[in-house]
């Protein structure tokens, strides 16, 4: 449904995005990982339309690109920066928010209470978005992404920042959007995230993308050996290997003294790490 | 998108940017309260309400008499009126083209003879001149002259010696008179007659209260449409006539801050939803940046159209009873300031690329063009040189735009030069604003 073809983006001699291509299905979750400067919210600036990219395309397959504002219509986007109006109520902002989708009357009050029970904000809907907390507001930016309905979401770091309970409930909306069927791509820092939600990961870095799959594919491709972790005493054994299980029964039938044993497995942030390196990019 | 709903999404960001503005307290004061405060304290520094809202009126005597002596004498000591005698009529409306009278009245020869004539003739007709615009003026003045009118005539009632000539001067015109009937002569003859009888038996105390102003009123209604004088007044055009009042000068100066703190809110805004990520979202919505730029070029003009109608009607309340001299170019020197100050808020936020810029230079930019340009010191006093120098503030168009409309009495001719520049200001600030204007941090 969404497709990148060859994507490039320079500003000035700093190469932002080189050659990305993409394609995310419809219903599906797609998680954009990547450290920062990676070019992911470049490449989301293009898909959006605010950034013209230097070649290639990016659109939504059937309607045309994003730089379109009737193709825009379809879009959902919750940025990473908290984008409200703190001075009007939820309510308020969702309700303008609303009209510039061309929502009104009825229509347009209904969703915005539909949003507003979906993030859990009903009961505050009518306080200022300045007196909420950071969670609050989190939700709230995720609401007005929905307020017109779309089909695609593009939700840029949509947990930052917000407290478990927040990020729970934010993690369980965006499984209810999936089952509605409808396609979003998910950028986060945060692993265990992308593993929870997303069908799909692609790993970008330098502008590239790295590689792209199931999470499982990934590991299986780039995560490396499980480590089994045996005690004996007060000193721990680390043993790398393809089969853990096996690898268990083999300690287990040498050595009747162990006092412990515990497996780790690769997981997507072994992943990541891999790929993109321990090097800070800050 | 079709248009309604550009449209409606155009106002639906205006109708947020004013409500915004509203809710922030800060920038609501500065735009809405502070320029009244500003208004009303210059006004006083330069002196207030000058005569204090006083009609200053010329008069002529060509009656010359002891009555049209004593309605002058009468005149002058009626309160808010301040009087100037003039030697003729050209002279009175002189005075009135050159701002030294509000108006001028002119006492014909007869007057003292037909103002106090009950009995017969039409009573008086007095030739007036009054200056343009001052309709509230005319009404004062016509009330004040019926009047003396009316209490002229009561002294004639409390005085057996008027009264005896007054019905003496009556039967002699009954006699004269060709086509009466003998039977309507003898009823006028009678009540003549009666008239005497009762002035005769009246008691002098009883007669002293009667000529009050209270009785003068009740005479009005007695004596049906009759009224001892008539006002007509003619209007004398004023040349380079100077404010009438502080408050003339003061509440232009209110609308340059008006003006500037729209200018300055709806500028700031814009770097603000940019640093915020707001704009992000209005340009993620299925809008151009065309229509989101016009959206905030609405609610600018609607704010900047807002606090110069608001200034204007509260100049125009009591105390400050300041005269729009011309409704008409009033309201075209509102429209024609808010189109400018809408382009000038564009040019603010294509020229500011930060929010810190916008808070900082814009505003030392802006307010350095309202000192320069009026905002402080009133234009017509300051030096030529200064004065010529002034012209790179919008400003100081706008100031005189808005004193055109009050005491500058412009006409279509010299609207065009601060018209055209605020036009010109309006589209072009707007479009360079615009094609400056950066999208993204």
């Amino acid at each position: 449904m969404i497709v990148l073809r060859d994507l490039r983006k320079s500003f000035g001699p700093v190469v932002a995005v080189s050659g990305l291509s993409l394609r995310v299905e419809p219903g599906e979750v797609f998680g954009l990982l990547g450290p920062n400067g990676a070019g992911k919210t470049t490449t989301l600036s293009m898909l959006v339309g605010l950034i013209t990219p230097d070649a290639g395309t990016a659109e939504i397959e059937g309607l045309g690109s994003c730089s379109r504002p009737l193709v825009r219509a379809s879009l959902g986007v919750a940025p990473q920066a908290l984008a409200l109006y703190d001075q009007l109520s939820a309510r308020e902002n969702l309700h303008f928010f609303g009209r510039l989708y061309g929502l009104t009357g009825t229509r347009l009050r209904q969703r915005v209470e539909t949003v507003l029970g979906l993030v859990g904000l009903s009961d505050r809907g009518g306080d200022r978005a300045g007196t909420y907390s950071g969670g609050m507001k989190r939700r709230l930016n995720l609401a007005a992404a929905l307020v017109h309905d779309p089909p695609v979401l593009l939700l840029d770091e949509p947990t930052a920042g917000v407290d478990p309970q927040s990020r729970a409930s934010i993690i369980d909306l965006v499984r209810a959007l999936r089952a509605e069927g409808r396609t979003i791509i998910y950028t986060t820092h945060y692993m265990e995230e992308a593993q929870k939600v997303c069908d799909r990961v692609g790993i970008i870095d330098r502008g590239a993308l790295l590689d792209v799959g199931r999470v499982d594919e990934l590991i299986a491709r780039h995560g490396g050996s499980s480590v089994v972790a045996v005690k004996r005493g007060d000193v721990e054994e680390l043993i790398e290997t393809h089969d853990p299980t096996r690898t268990v029964a083999d300690v287990l039938r040498a050595s009747p003294d162990v006092e412990s044993i515990r497996i780790e497995r690769p997981d997507l942030e072994t992943v990541f790490l891999s790929m993109t390196g321990r090097r800070l990019r800050d | 998108m079709n248009l309604t709903q550009a449209i409606g999404a155009i106002l639906s960001i205006a109708l947020k940017d004013l409500r915004l503005l509203v809710r922030d307290k800060a920038a609501a004061f500065f735009t809405f309260i502070f320029p009244m405060l500003l208004a009303v304290f210059f006004g006083f520094v330069f002196g207030g309400g000058g005569d204090g809202g006083n009609l200053t009126l010329g008069i002529v005597d060509e009656d010359r008499t002891q009555g049209s002596g004593q309605f002058v004498q009468d005149l002058e000591k009626v309160a808010g009126l301040g009087v100037r005698r003039f030697e003729a009529a050209d002279q009175a409306q002189q005075a009135i083209r050159r701002g030294e009278v509000d108006a001028a009245v002119v006492l014909p020869r007869g007057f003292a003879d037909s103002t106090s004539s009950v009995f017969s003739g039409q009573g008086m007709e007095i030739k007036g001149y009054i200056a343009p615009g001052a309709g509230a003026q005319a009404g004062l003045l016509t009330g004040k002259l019926t009047e003396l009118g009316f209490r002229r005539l009561m002294d004639s009632f409390t005085s057996p010696r008027l009264l005896q000539t007054q019905l003496d001067r009556a039967r002699q015109q009954l006699g004269q008179q060709q086509d009466i009937t003998p039977q309507r002569r003898g009823v006028i003859s009678s009540f003549l007659d009666s008239v005497q009888a009762f002035s005769e038996d009246m008691d002098e105390r009883d007669r002293a209260e009667e000529a009050s102003t209270d009785s003068g009123e009740k005479a009005t209604s007695a004596l049906g449409d009759w009224t001892p004088v008539r006002v007509t007044l003619e209007e004398v055009s004023r040349q380079g006539a100077g404010p009438r009042s502080g408050f003339e000068v003061s509440f232009p100066q209110g609308v340059v801050w008006g003006l500037m703190g729209c200018t300055l809110a709806f500028g700031i805004s814009l770097a603000e939803e940019r640093s915020r990520g707001t704009l992000l979202r209005l340009t993620t919505a299925p809008l151009t940046r065309g229509h989101i730029l016009l959206g905030k070029a609405v609610g600018c003009f609607v704010s900047c159209t807002l606090v110069q109608a608001i200034l204007i009607v509260m100049a125009l309340l009591p105390p400050f009873r300041v005269q729009v001299t011309s409704p008409v170019a009033m309201v075209a020197a509102v429209l024609l300031c808010s189109v400018g100050f809408t382009g000038v808020m564009m040019l603010l936020a294509g020229f500011a690329k930060t929010e810190t810029a916008a808070q900082g230079v814009g505003r030392a930019v802006m307010i350095v063009l309202a000192l320069v340009g009026g905002g402080s010191v009133p234009l017509f006093i300051l030096p030529k040189i200064v004065q010529t120098l002034s012209g790179v503030s919008p400003f100081r168009w706008a100031t005189l735009l808005i004193e055109g409309g009050l005491w500058r009495q412009f006409e279509l001719a010299d609207m065009l030069l601060p018209g055209g520049i605020m036009i010109g200001l309006g589209v072009g600030g707007f479009a360079l604003g615009a094609a400056m204007f950066r999208w993204q941090e």
